[in-house]
């Protein structure tokens, strides 16, 4: 297959890969000036000066993300509709395809996971940059004002990673597989979904030539309204990514619930698949909140407005109000797909069937249900009203409920299994362990007594690292390995992968575990410099910080390594049920090469007497499910 | 093509109906909120009337589910 | 339940565009609701007849958009193209009324209500220029033979996005311009 496609695409040498991308780049320079010009000639018209940073810019930006999308290769494949031409459907078939505006869910899932796994890494080089920071009380290589951007670009590129990272890449790869399906339910959707990123990214990088910004990844007003102009940049930045989830969670709603093969009924869905139903609920409808916030705040930048404005009559209090509506229910969006795919590494490589299957569905219905109403338990010591407090302490607790359901499902699954203990049940293991310690430490930030007390301390870092880290990072290390050799057709190193575990664990339970006791004991987050007493619990924290940074050098060095030189992996090296392995590694081009008919449920491991999950009907076949 | 047409006509005259009350409605809510009492609860009732007819007649939601013979024509 | 593998294209469509309108709803109800916790039911002087104008021009709009969906649907392409042109100049009317009460308002965008007014209609008004620039690329297709009885998915997609217009002012028009404690 991949030889064919290189003999076809022989003409012209590897650096034609490059050219959609400079073609984007060049159309979005024309995009930006045509924007920026027309700003200027309305301005002009009405007495005032042609260039305004904020206003410009952002009218600018407007015309060159159009530039950009087109340029890349939008406008062949979509764009030439619009004028009523025919569209180009060929592109590049060898691996240039991963640089060009395709339409393929497999090659734009590794676009994804390629793409975050790098900012991944870079972020976690930026918290190594805090971790040297806190060395000595006093910070030992950033100033105050250095720390903070640095701390702030650390967050905003950890939660895109957390958002896009599941979703975008494993979402995309595999949910048409798991399902039976060719593709997505708008291939083209989904390609500009992707291509929304590196605008995101170029934005944030940008950004720190115009003094970066300094309000967290949460941007409270009015900070945010005073700062560098680099949070405009950061607003765009925002606004752009949260189009890309909603396209991509649209995408997958429509996905789901209209492409699944013949058999393939809600109740044998993967568990995998309904996690990312219920997220992609939340990416569509609550990431308007977040794009609406950002809106708000250029605005009160650019336009003059006061939503923020106290000395107007405006609230800054409405800023937290409209972001947590949105990055409360996100938290769901980090971490269900992590557990979705944590029950299913549980239950393949436990040899089990899926422990009340059901009850995980509605596990996940039920945190879609309530993600919504819980958000003002973040701002419980903003000066929120009185009454507001109990409902939502109560709220907050309440959600731990659908989320325990799930939690009893990983443990009953683990529950008297045949454990086989590969590196990605290794991770699934370890994820059920850091999630608890997330999820009872939540607790105290929920009741508004000890949150009162531990608010904007280290014991939130730590909960949420745990929870985000610990919990979906994990998982997602658990997602590589485990479907690594479906998506490169080569195995990793075992020996190494369970190096790169032990290393990760012992290093993420040592920085992350003594932050809830530097928490307690008043370190302050987002902070450049603590109290002299904390030192030696901060530099114990620095060393298994950087101890957990070089553990990922084994994880990028294994897949490096078998990426290039691992053994041919078999199609199915797990003897799993789901769909995606009953396809060669990795799948060809319309995944199956015969539409499977789903005959069982998938994880009827050990069941005697169950029916196998799918049939492969020969082409031209009937088609008829079995239920 | 006889038969589309003489359709077309018709719900072309439904719509107008429609159109007729949403003007009705929305000069009804004008005086309300004008002369009358403008409190939201009062103004709520006319917008949700407006938006379920606009909805359901006009964007014909029940085609989301309905599977409409025209098309399989 | 019977699941299909290769559903209808316009089933997958509708529901598409559906989930979009649900999620631009969200949009206009973080708007909605951060007027009101803002301003309250408070409202400054606005041009209440010029509302009530624009209003009505939009739902006539509404009309004419179906009636052009309706004329390429039996074939009618001249009948589909003249709603059509009608359609936009009623929109262009409409932006023309906002760009008006903009002109003339008599609160500037940073008191209180001015920054829920100008943002409301703003994000508003910006859909409805983006649904008139979709509708001019359609009526130029059109005049160029594209769309037929068959083939209208475009034209019907973008009849009903300028439907979720119609609906979004019919929650705006109110609390902008009528609304009072």
């Amino acid at each position: 297959m991949v030889t064919r496609a290189v003999e076809q695409q022989s003409h012209g040498g590897p650096w034609t890969a490059f050219l959609p991308l400079v073609r984007g780049l060049v159309w979005a320079m024309i995009g930006f000036a045509v924007g920026a010009a027309l700003t200027a000639v309305v301005r002009i018209a009405g007495g005032r000066s042609a260039w305004t940073f904020g206003l410009s810019f952002s009218v600018g930006y407007v015309f060159a993300l159009l530039g950009w999308l087109l340029g890349v290769g939008m406008w062949e494949r979509w764009g030439r509709e619009w004028f009523g031409r025919p569209t180009v459907e060929e592109g590049p078939t060898d691996w240039r395809r991963y640089l060009a505006f395709t339409t393929d869910h497999k090659v734009i899932g590794i676009q994804y996971l390629a793409t975050f796994v790098v900012v991944f890494l870079l972020a976690g080089l930026l918290a190594m940059l805090i971790r040297i920071q806190y060395l000595t009380p006093g910070g030992t290589v950033l100033d105050n004002a250095t720390y903070n951007r640095v701390m702030s670009m650390h967050g905003i590129l950890m939660i895109a990673v957390a958002v896009a990272i599941f979703v975008g890449s494993f979402g995309n790869y595999l949910l048409p597989i798991m399902i039976g399906a060719r593709d997505v339910a708008f291939p083209r959707l989904n390609a500009l979904s992707y291509w929304l990123v590196p605008p995101v990214a170029i934005l944030l990088f940008v950004s720190q030539a115009f003094g970066g910004w300094d309000s967290g990844w949460t941007a409270y007003a009015p900070l945010s309204v005073r700062n560098a102009p680099g949070q405009i940049l950061f607003c765009l930045a925002i606004i752009t990514f949260g189009l890309s989830s909603i396209v991509g969670g649209l995408n997958f709603l429509v996905t789901i619930i209209t492409m699944r093969a013949h058999g393939m009924t809600w109740g044998r869905l993967p568990i995998f698949v309904w996690s990312i139903f219920a997220t992609s609920w939340i990416a569509l409808l609550f990431t308007q909140f977040f794009a609406a916030a950002m809106l708000m705040v250029l605005l009160d930048r650019i336009a003059g407005t006061s939503f923020f404005a106290a000395s107007n009559g405006g609230s800054a209090i409405l800023y937290q109000h409209v972001f947590w509506f949105y990055s409360h229910p996100a938290v769901y969006i980090f971490i269900m797909p992590a557990l979705g795919v944590t029950l299913e590494v549980l239950s393949h490589f436990s040899r089990k069937p899926l422990f009340a299957y059901r009850w995980a569905v509605g596990g996940f219905l039920g945190i879609l249900a309530m993600s919504a109403l819980v958000w003002v338990h973040h701002m419980f010591v903003t000066g929120v009203p009185y009454k507001l407090e109990a409902p939502f302490l109560i709220t907050t607790e309440i959600i731990s409920i659908p989320t325990g359901l799930i939690f009893l499902t990983a443990l009953g699954t683990i529950w008297q299994g045949r454990l086989w203990l590969r590196v990605p049940m290794l991770f699934a293991l370890a994820e059920v362990f850091n999630f608890l310690i997330g999820g009872i430490t939540g607790i105290f930030l929920a009741d508004v007594p000890t949150d009162a007390m531990l608010h904007n301390s280290y014991w939130v870092v730590a909960h949420f690292h745990y929870t985000i880290m610990g919990g979906e990072i994990f998982a997602l290390m658990a997602a590589i390995y485990y479907w690594f050799p479906k998506m490169t057709g080569r195995m990793y190193s075992e020996r190494v992968g369970r190096l790169h575990f032990a290393l990760m664990f012992i290093a993420f339970n040592g920085t992350f575990l003594p932050m809830f006791w530097a928490g307690v004991h008043g370190m302050n987050r987002r902070i450049a410099t603590y109290v002299p007493s904390l030192q030696g619990v901060n530099d114990l924290i620095s060393a298994m910080g950087f101890l957990l940074g070089i553990s990922f050098l084994f994880f990028v060095a294994n897949m490096a390594y078998s990426l290039v030189r691992g053994r041919k992996a078999v199609a199915n090296p797990w003897g799993a049920r789901t769909l995606e392995w009953q396809t060669s590694s990795p799948p060809p081009v319309e995944n199956f090469l015969v539409p499977p008919v789903v005959t069982g449920h998938p994880y009827d491991y050990g069941v005697p007497g169950a029916a196998p999950y799918a049939a492969f009907a020969p082409a031209g076949g009937s088609g008829e499910a079995s239920s | 093509m006889e038969r589309r047409k003489r359709e077309s006509a018709e719900s072309s005259r439904g719509r107008l109906t429609v159109l007729a009350a949403l003007v009705v409605l929305t000069l009804a809510e004008y005086v309300v909120g004008v002369k009358v009492a403008p409190n939201l609860s009062l103004l709520l009732l006319f917008m949700l009337a407006q938006a379920a007819l606009i909805i359901w007649y006009s964007m014909e939601l029940p085609k989301l589910w309905r599977r409409d013979e025209e098309e399989e024509i | 339940m019977t699941v299909h593998a290769e559903p209808r294209r316009e089933t997958v469509n509708r529901l598409g565009l559906w989930l979009f309108f649900c999620s631009e709803f969200f949009l206009f109800a973080a708007l909605f609701a951060a007027r009101f916790y803002l301003a309250g039911p408070y409202h400054a002087k606005v041009n209440q007849p010029l509302g009530l104008a624009i209003t009505l021009v939009l739902l006539v709009s509404g009309f004419t958009a179906y009636r052009a969906e309706a004329g390429i649907r039996r074939g009618d392409r001249s009948a589909f193209l003249r709603n059509l042109l009608v359609t936009i100049l009623l929109g262009l009317v409409f932006l023309a009324g906002v760009g008006v009460e903009w002109a003339t308002a008599e609160f500037a965008p940073s008191s209180i209500f001015g920054t829920a007014f100008f943002t409301m209609t703003g994000v508003h008004a910006s859909h409805v220029l983006s649904g008139v620039v979709a509708f001019a690329l359609a009526y130029r297709l059109g005049l160029r033979g594209h769309f037929s009885a068959e083939r209208h998915w475009g034209v019907e997609a973008l009849v009903k996005y300028w439907y979720l217009i119609d609906v979004v002012w019919v929650f705006f028009f109110p609390v902008l311009y009528l609304v009072r404690a």
